[in-house]
């Protein structure tokens, strides 16, 4: 079988509940995949907590896929850590698969078949099934490039579309390493709305993002324990001045490739 | 030899040398695509390739040309208009009339030309029929049907009708691709409100699809309603009274399975495994919506899609040729014999 020249990217922040069984559940839809991509590379923090747990995942025969695990020494936050592995990637194209998220199985075949007839495309994004703890469906997440005159051409996401309709989902889609790479990467400076930045400057850069109309990934929203549930429920809640700062922010740092540093002050109140 | 003999033999050699014109009537279709004048204007096309004169005709002067949704090929045979006063005929010519246009028949039925009925429709045969008249009353004997079916229905009504068939052929550029589908799904109605209703249906009870696109495929041109129908990922069809049903099969030959009404009158191609099928048209968009649910989990059955396959090696341009051609040379054989009867009932005259 042909080689899909993709690595499957989890990172590993921090451990917390659930965190093996949740791992499991992802490493496990990369084995479940029709067609299997080339690498899995698990990135843990350097912390003895999470290498110990990641040591005790059972990886099980990952026949046809090779498996690394990198650690990462530097900062050890979600962009940082994507930016690290990036570095380690050595295939063309890469994917980041978050811990409470799986692929269906479906995922690369429909990426191996789309990359063939639209090689132009820098980013291909699923369509994401957002469901809660639990299981249940939510709602579903970067189909809206298929609505009928949503973007200029049907299925490719544009930054003026994007402007006006943020909601898109960075997390299962498959990049070009050297796309990646050529527009900086994730800012790491960037607080909540790091992905629609990155969006922004993707297709800012003319880079061709597309859907592709399959269900490609299950997202579970708000694990405890996830990036998102901590800025709705962590210890410092994101307030709504600060939500519409970062909104702000990646409207106007989407133009820079190199990643500037910002940080967010409440303003006193009387 | 007497005048009328010397007319008779001249129009018998017109037969023997192509020498005379087959007229086939047409309704304006005012720049819109339209099955049925599409099969019209493919057979004119074959007999004028094969050296006969076919002409197009009409009956207004004013008359939309057909290169918009046809091609310039098509719109480039020659037309004629009744109302211009640009048909002369003669006992060599034929005049091919749609079944719909019972009227003409009776308006043409003192000349002297061959008149053959086309039958395409078979709800709109009596259309124009006053109670009691057949066509024969009007002087026709003959009729082309476009399936063994639709001229089973003109033989229970019309006995005294002899009928050919010569088959739908669908253009190769309705045809496969290895190009991903897109979630845009096909509709074709025969009537417009039927389309609405579907679509409005589904959007309100699926509303987790309002992004999927409906497309509805009236008014494109040929090649880009092909184009179109091979990229959707399904196609839905409601036509209650079809006597073929071109699309459908038009949409399995571009591989998207068709998810459709089966008519009053089955067609010959359909059968329980190549469509998803139905007799309850106001349950389409709750098919739709299934079948767009397995579509984005790659779930569609195989089965479906074998089914399908069988139908492109059918209604090919080379068995519609063949056929139309043989039905041609009989016609012009019966002419000739007739002709030739007619010298000998003067000669008998005579005696």
């Amino acid at each position: 079988m042909a080689k899909t020249d993709l690595t499957v990217v989890i990172p590993v922040h921090t451990v917390e509940g659930d965190t093996v069984k949740w791992l499991e559940k992802a490493i496990d839809s990369v084995k479940q995949q029709k067609v299997k991509p080339d690498t899995l590379l698990i990135v843990t923090a350097d912390d003895k907590e999470v290498i110990d747990t990641v040591k005790k995942i059972k990886l099980g025969s990952l026949d046809k896929i090779t498996t690394v695990v990198a650690n990462d020494t530097g900062k050890t936050d979600f962009c940082s850590q994507v930016n690290f592995a990036v570095t380690k990637v050595e295939t063309e194209y890469f994917s980041v698969l978050e811990l409470d998220d799986e692929f269906s199985n479906i995922w690369v075949n429909n990426f191996v078949d789309y990359k063939t007839h639209y090689s132009d495309v820098s980013l291909f994004l699923p369509i994401v099934v957002d469901t809660d703890v639990s299981g249940r469906y939510v709602n579903t997440t970067n189909e809206a490039v298929w609505a009928l005159q949503f973007s200029d051409e049907m299925g490719i996401l544009d930054n003026g579309s994007l402007l006006d309709y943020p909601n898109f989902s960075f997390t299962g889609g498959i990049m070009k390493k050297s796309a990646y790479e050529e527009i900086g990467g994730f800012k790491t400076s960037i607080k909540l709305t790091f992905i629609y930045e990155f969006l922004l400057r993707t297709t800012y850069n003319d880079l061709r993002v597309m859907t592709i109309p399959k269900y490609g990934l299950k997202h579970t929203n708000m694990r405890p324990g996830s990036l998102f549930y901590g800025y709705k429920n962590g210890e410092t809640p994101v307030s709504k001045d600060e939500a519409k700062f970062w909104m702000d922010t990646a409207k106007k740092e989407y133009f820079f490739t190199e990643d500037r540093e910002i940080t967010f002050e409440e303003k006193a109140t009387a | 030899m007497g005048e009328k003999e010397q007319k008779i033999r001249e129009n018998i050699e017109k037969l023997d040398g192509k020498n005379f014109g087959i007229y086939f009537f047409t309704m304006d279709t005012k720049g819109n695509a339209t099955a049925s004048v599409s099969y019209i204007y493919e057979v004119a096309k074959t007999l004028t390739d094969n050296g006969y004169k076919a002409h197009i005709l009409h009956e207004k002067s004013e008359y939309t040309s057909v290169e918009s949704w046809l091609g310039e090929e098509y719109a480039q045979l020659p037309h004629v208009s009744i109302e211009a006063g640009e048909l002369s005929v003669g006992p060599a010519d034929f005049i091919v009339i749609p079944e719909l246009f019972g009227h003409v028949v009776e308006q043409i039925s003192n000349l002297g030309c061959k008149k053959i009925i086309l039958c395409q429709a078979y709800d709109y045969m009596f259309e124009f029929l006053e109670p009691g008249k057949r066509w024969s009353d009007y002087g026709v004997t003959d009729c082309i049907a476009v399936s063994e079916q639709v001229g089973q229905v003109v033989t229970q009504n019309f006995k005294a009708v002899n009928v050919q068939v010569v088959p739908v052929s669908i253009p190769e550029y309705f045809n496969k691709s290895d190009e991903p589908k897109k979630p845009i799904v096909a509709v074709h109605t025969r009537e417009q409100r039927d389309a609405a209703k579907i679509i409005k249906s589904f959007y309100l009870q699926f509303p987790q699809y309002k992004w999927i696109t409906f497309r509805d495929m009236r008014g494109l041109g040929r090649k880009e309603f092909a184009k179109t129908l091979r990229e959707s990922c399904c196609s839905i069809w409601v036509d209650d009274i079809a006597g073929f049903g071109t699309f459908p099969v038009e949409s399995m030959k571009c591989g998207t399975p068709v998810l459709g009404k089966v008519p009053n009158m089955i067609p010959e191609w359909l059968n329980e495994e190549n469509g998803i099928w139905t007799y309850e048209g106001h349950r389409l968009p709750e098919f739709a919506a299934t079948y767009i649910e397995s579509w984005l989990e790659d779930a569609i059955p195989n089965e479906l899609l074998e089914a399908m396959a069988p139908i492109d090696s059918k209604y090919t341009k080379a068995d519609q040729d063949s056929k139309l051609l043989e039905v041609f040379e009989g016609y012009i054989g019966n002419r000739k014999k007739d002709l030739e009867t007619h010298i000998e009932n003067l000669n008998n005259e005579g005696e």
